[in-house]
């Protein structure tokens, strides 16, 4: 589905992506690791056509990104690393605007904004001007506009930036849930992220990619005779979501949460 | 033309959210009676004087000229100033919230875009030239013809004034639609534009201390010129021609330009 040969590119004197190649199957969740700077957001912005590469091909379900751009965008859902969200405007309005923009039938646009907003959770802040949100919701907004018109190809720059423990969870299920159907590529600093949502581990540093494959393979290779379980990663999060969704949490059962701690 | 048409209805969504194109609408109007008050009470002391001195005089006086025609010359100047503000925007803000990114990564050509903007900057224009006309309306509801009978007004070339109005409004436009195009703070946008509007203007200055060709070329070049011809109802093919080109031209650097984000 995703084909990447050979990628290159250099800015003035600087190799921000060194000869990348790799490719994703078609269903395949793929998570793409690198320190800061490792080019990630680049591969990434190469990949949906925003920036051309130095050197190299890049090809999504066999179209070129330079040579055929609006079949390449057609089918690519992207999310950028600053969701690209208008402040003026509303979250209702926006997905709109998107959802016209995309060329989705005019018929079929609200029953897609409504369903892209159901599965970010985004539809209790419809109306409100998108300037006016959180962080969080900033975040979810940009991811349903990505999500819009069902595409083929997911390239998401940091999901999960800014959003908290449980909408994590939730973006996590969302993007599990999209595998079969959908090629994702994510990228994270979050380690227990890959563990838990991804197939495949891409990982780069400055600008060359150090190792591809699936995590069994990658434990095997660089950790013999370890197991790792997942549980130990995620029991933080239960514990969380149980204090948090407690309905209305007086100050007594909170002191006497805590005196069932100690 | 329906990416162009969604993208027009979203920037006209921001202009009406945001209070720029609001202040633009103000300024247009509060100019225009400003003007409209002086220029008519300049004009009543000037009917007075003439039917004292100089009946003959009195025979060449008219509200088209004497009123409309000064009111729609100022506008224009109000206009080079104020058009740069409310589209400086257009552009380079997409490239400032990085929102860019998301109608370079959706399947919408560059020139769907530019379009999309220029038309959205062109309905803001509309709104101001149609408040800008409004006065020439309530000038004839009020005078009266010198010889009694029949409109205030010489209508086609009232008609003439407004379209030079346009025109000059367009050109503005798509000059600020490129320099936006080109930068990413909305200011150097502004700044830009408007001085180069002004070299535009003043070309025709230029002109009368030059010789020859020269002298030729700058008065050609003249944007102010161009208009002149239209607000005193002498339009002639060249001058829509020089509006014309300069939109057209000013759209397709600017289509070039954004073209150019996808190879940089």
């Amino acid at each position: 589905m995703i084909e990447v040969t050979d990628l290159t590119k250099r800015y003035r004197d600087l190799v921000a992506v060194d000869s990348l190649s790799f490719k994703v199957e078609k269903g395949e969740i793929v998570g793409f690791l690198g320190p800061n700077g490792a080019g990630k957001s680049t591969t990434m912005r190469i990949l949906t056509g925003f920036m051309p590469a130095s050197g190299g091909v890049a090809k999504i379900a066999g179209f070129d990104v330079f040579e055929h751009p609006l079949e390449v965008k057609r089918r690519v859902g992207y999310l950028p690393e600053t969701p690209p969200v208008y402040n003026e405007m509303t979250t209702r309005g926006y997905l709109k605007f998107c959802a016209d923009l995309k060329g989705i039938p005019r018929k079929k646009v609200k029953d897609e904004v409504d369903r892209v907003a159901a599965r970010t959770s985004v539809d209790k802040v419809m109306d409100r001007l998108i300037g006016n949100l959180s962080k969080g919701y900033r975040q979810r907004v940009g991811l349903a506009q990505a999500l819009l018109g069902d595409p083929e190809v997911l390239i998401l720059d940091e999901p999960t930036v800014g959003l908290d423990p449980l909408q994590i969870r939730e973006v996590r299920e969302l993007v599990k849930s999209l595998a079969g159907q959908h090629t994702v590529i994510l990228s994270t600093h979050i380690l227990s992220e890959v563990a838990m949502t991804c197939q495949k581990v891409l990982v780069v540093n400055k600008g060359r990619l150090v190792d591809y494959d699936t995590l069994d393979g990658l434990i095997a290779k660089h950790l013999p005779g370890r197991s790792v379980t997942l549980e130990d990663i995620s029991f933080l999060e239960q514990i969380y979501d149980k204090l948090v969704n407690l309905p209305q949490v007086s100050p007594v059962a909170g002191g006497e949460l805590q005196a069932a701690a100690k | 033309m329906r990416s162009a048409i969604t993208i027009a209805k979203k920037e006209l969504s921001i202009f009406l959210t945001t209070p720029i194109a609001y202040v633009f609408f103000m300024v247009t109007a509060f100019f225009s009676a400003l003007f409209l008050n002086n220029l008519v009470e300049r004009y009543r002391l000037l009917t007075m004087q003439a039917m004292r001195q100089n009946q003959q005089m009195l025979e060449q006086l008219n509200l088209t000229d004497r009123v409309v025609t000064p009111i729609f010359g100022v506008m224009s100047f109000v206009f080079m100033i104020c058009i740069p503000f409310v589209a400086m925007g257009l552009l380079a803000d997409e490239k400032k919230a990085r929102t860019f990114e998301l109608l370079m990564t959706y399947p919408v050509r560059p020139f769907q875009i530019v379009l999309g903007k220029y038309l959205a900057g062109l309905v803001v224009v509309v709104i101001g030239i149609a408040i800008v006309a409004l006065f020439p309306c309530i000038l004839s509801m009020y005078g009266e013809n010198a010889g009694g009978g029949g409109s205030a007004l010489d209508w086609p070339t009232v008609l003439n004034g407004i379209l030079g109005l346009f025109l000059f409004g367009a050109m503005c436009l798509s000059v600020v639609l490129f320099c936006s195009s080109v930068t990413n703070s909305s200011i150097v946008a502004a700044l830009v534009s408007f001085i180069t509007l002004f070299l535009l203007w003043v070309m025709s200055f230029l002109a009368g201390s030059a010789d020859g060709p020269l002298r030729d070329l700058l008065a050609a070049i003249s944007s102010s010129d161009h208009f002149v011809a239209f607000i005193s109802g002498q339009i002639a093919l060249k001058d829509v021609f020089y509006f014309v080109s300069f939109v057209v031209l000013g759209l397709y650097l600017t289509d070039r330009a954004i073209e150019g984000h996808r190879w940089a």
